[in-house]
């Protein structure tokens, strides 16, 4: 009986939770690019994308040796 | 104990798998190919079902599970480009933000959930050090220098190193937004194409125009002596837009907005292609040049997608003083999954090198019963041949009678080409083929080439070249006296995107090659790839019989049997159905 009276109570709330739940992270990922991005974006002096052109020299940046140890490959980074 | 490690390549595009058997390379394959979903960039798991299957193992019995690129490191690029791209990045950090939280992070996690597998047995390779393995460790080359170049990978969109032996290192980089695959793309963009897939047209395009906006374009980037460049990045939208690549800015100082998709192509976007397609040349050589300089060697081995640039390529033979060129013929992210396996397996493990890529047959085959089985199954008039022999001069005789020919044999091709396996083949010397071709099958635009494939031995009577190119990544001259012989393989410029077909490699396809010449005349056929225009090549009989169905092929020869009869009610049924994908395990 219960099951009965609980079961699309629950289904509904799991479609609720679908329905809502794009719209909340949408919310989340607004809050933190718009209040916390711009505080790192705006504390920043460097040129962190090299956009800027130069006379002369070269662009080659030097490449620092990949681990490729076992260990360095297990990593993520 | 058996060593076994597994390449994965996914996420961005072309996803793939492969497979290592005590370092040698035993099966690979890309995911499009099953699922039938072009440039599926999903999780690879039939490609890895197929490996499995390849070797009769099961998942359990693979040590190693090495994944194409680190991901943390990725992520990182796409944090820092947001915040350096505020507020314009809004787009891109929404769509990334989530998705990577979500579980792309955490990489390890989820390829051990997808495989079902302990997470202890993931590894990861750095994108442009899988693309760098994937380039010299299955060279023939003891010792070369190495290049890299695509869109991007983690930060580095191209790499310069150097290899010996079983050692390999990367010393140069140029990190992204500055990258030669995105200009390309831009080009791609702006001449109104599709962005990751019609990169080949530009490169049909451009011996159609002259080179008349050079100096415009170069405005676009900043090149050095070295081949070292940067972007100006005012003209480019990519690195805060998903979905646009350029920006108004990029038409105007070119003198005329983006192609729209269905304008004409006037003589001002076909000079555009040839101008574009030149300054990337150029900055190829350039770099090749340096590289020349700098680790003293005549060697050269290239990976990433600019590398399927064969224009390029010929170029750089031409220009430098590199003698001897070995380019990853899957260069594209497909083939970083090799990469990974072999970086694992011989810079991690520090295992010797024993394999040389010898060929791209990779992928999957299916035996003669298997083959009657499928053209049973949809009532299909086929004649069944007891010898290769009588199979091949019958293939010969019908292709010398300017038939149009599916040809479906062996193990399917690794790679974006078709080489002889999985190929719709023709006469080259008819002057009407091309258009033949592209109202019977292909569907394609005018302007792009067909590719010729010529017996080994015999390729420098008709093509101006004295090295092989087994894959179809190099575009020597046809020789003078042949360009009219042969009007259906050779481009506008008098160039071919050639095919050599070596004997010990694929036997049958340099049999019918062979073949062909007695009843033609020539060693030289033309080869396209098996599909239709917007479709992956084709992989199974099902796949074969439903494009031979669905378009004008004259015959198709799949395994020992030859069908020049169709069904016109089954036709019909195939067309308005328009059946592409036959019934098979979905890719997740
Ligand atoms: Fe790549």
């Amino acid at each position: 009986m219960l099951k009965k009276i609980f079961s699309p109570l629950w289904k509904g709330y799991l479609a609720f939770g679908h329905f809502m739940a794009p719209k909340i992270t949408f919310l989340l990922v607004s809050i933190i690019y718009f209040i916390f991005v711009p505080i790192f974006s705006l504390i920043r002096f460097t040129d962190p994308l090299k956009m800027k052109l130069q006379e002369g020299g070269s662009y080659w940046l030097e490449k620092k040796p990949i681990d490729t140890s076992i260990n360095g490959m297990k990593r993520l980074y | 104990m058996t060593e076994y490690i597994l390449g994965i390549a996914c996420y961005y595009h072309d996803a793939a798998a492969c497979l290592l058997k005590d370092g040698e390379l035993i099966a690979a394959a890309e995911e499009e190919r099953f699922n039938r979903k072009k440039h599926y960039s999903g999780f690879p798991h039939l490609s890895i079902k197929y490996c499995l299957e390849e070797a009769d193992i099961d998942i359990k019995d693979v040590q190693y599970i090495v994944y194409y690129e680190k991901p943390f490191i990725k992520f990182n690029r796409i944090l820092e480009t947001s915040i350096a791209q505020w507020p314009k990045s809004f787009g891109v950090f929404r769509r990334a933000i989530p998705m990577w939280l979500k579980g792309r992070l955490d990489m390890r996690k989820h390829i051990s959930k997808e495989l079902k597998i302990e997470p202890s047995r993931v590894y990861f390779s750095e994108h442009h050090l899988s693309h760098s393995a994937s380039a010299f460790f299955l060279s023939p080359f003891k010792e070369a220098a190495i290049l890299t170049e695509d869109g991007v990978g983690e930060w580095a969109t191209t790499t310069l190193g150097h290899g010996k032996d079983n050692k390999m290192i990367i010393d140069r980089e140029i990190q992204f937004p500055h990258s030669l695959g995105l200009l390309y793309s831009a080009l791609t963009a702006y001449l109104g194409f599709r962005v990751n897939d019609a990169e080949w047209k530009v490169m049909g395009l451009a011996p159609y125009g002259e080179p008349k906006y050079v100096d415009r374009f170069s405005k676009l980037v900043d090149v050095k002596d070295d081949g070292s460049f940067r972007l100006n990045m005012k003209y480019f939208s990519y690195i805060h837009s998903h979905k646009y690549t350029i920006n108004r800015k990029f038409g105007e100082l070119l003198g005329r907005p983006m192609r729209k998709k269905d304008e004409e192509i006037d003589e001002f976007y076909t000079d555009m292609a040839s101008s574009g397609q030149k300054v990337v040349e150029d900055i190829i050589v350039k770099i090749a040049d340096f590289m020349h300089k700098t680790y003293k060697t005549d060697t050269l081995v290239i990976a990433g997608g600019v590398g399927l640039n064969s224009v390029a390529n010929w170029r750089i033979l031409e220009k430098t003083g590199f003698k001897n060129i070995f380019i990853q013929p899957a260069a594209g992210d497909s083939g970083a999954a090799l990469g990974a396996a072999f970086a694992f397996y011989h810079l991690a493990l520090g295992k010797p090198r024993k394999y040389e890529m010898k060929h791209a047959l990779l992928g999957p085959s299916y035996t003669d019963k298997q083959i009657k089985e499928t053209l049973d199954s949809y009532d299909a008039k086929y004649t069944e041949y007891k010898n290769d022999k009588e199979l091949i001069d019958a293939t010969a005789k019908m292709l010398a009678e300017d038939k149009v020919i599916g040809w479906f044999q062996g193990r399917m091709e690794f790679g974006p080409r078709a080489l002889g396996n999985r190929s719709i083949l023709a006469n080259p010397q008819n002057p009407k083929m091309k258009e033949i071709l592209n109202s019977k099958v292909k569907f394609r635009e005018k302007f792009r080439p067909f590719a010729p494939s010529v017996l080994k031995e015999k390729t420098s009577k008709y093509f101006d070249i004295d090295i092989d190119a087994p894959y179809m990544l190099l575009i020597p001259q046809v020789r003078k006296e042949w360009q009219k012989k042969l009007p259906a393989i050779t481009h506008v410029d008098g160039t071919a995107r050639l095919q050599t077909v070596d004997k010990e490699t694929n036997p049958k396809y340099h049999a019918l090659l062979s073949s062909f010449e007695k009843k033609a005349g020539v060693p030289v056929v033309l080869n396209t790839s098996f599909n239709v225009r917007g479709e992956p090549i084709v992989c199974t009989p099902e796949d074969a019989y439903s494009c031979y169905m669905r378009t004008g092929i004259d015959a198709l020869v799949v395994g020992n049997c030859i069908l020049t009869e169709k069904n016109q009610e089954q036709v019909e049924n195939f067309k308005e159905l328009n059946i592409v994908y036959i019934k098979r395990d979905e890719g997740r």
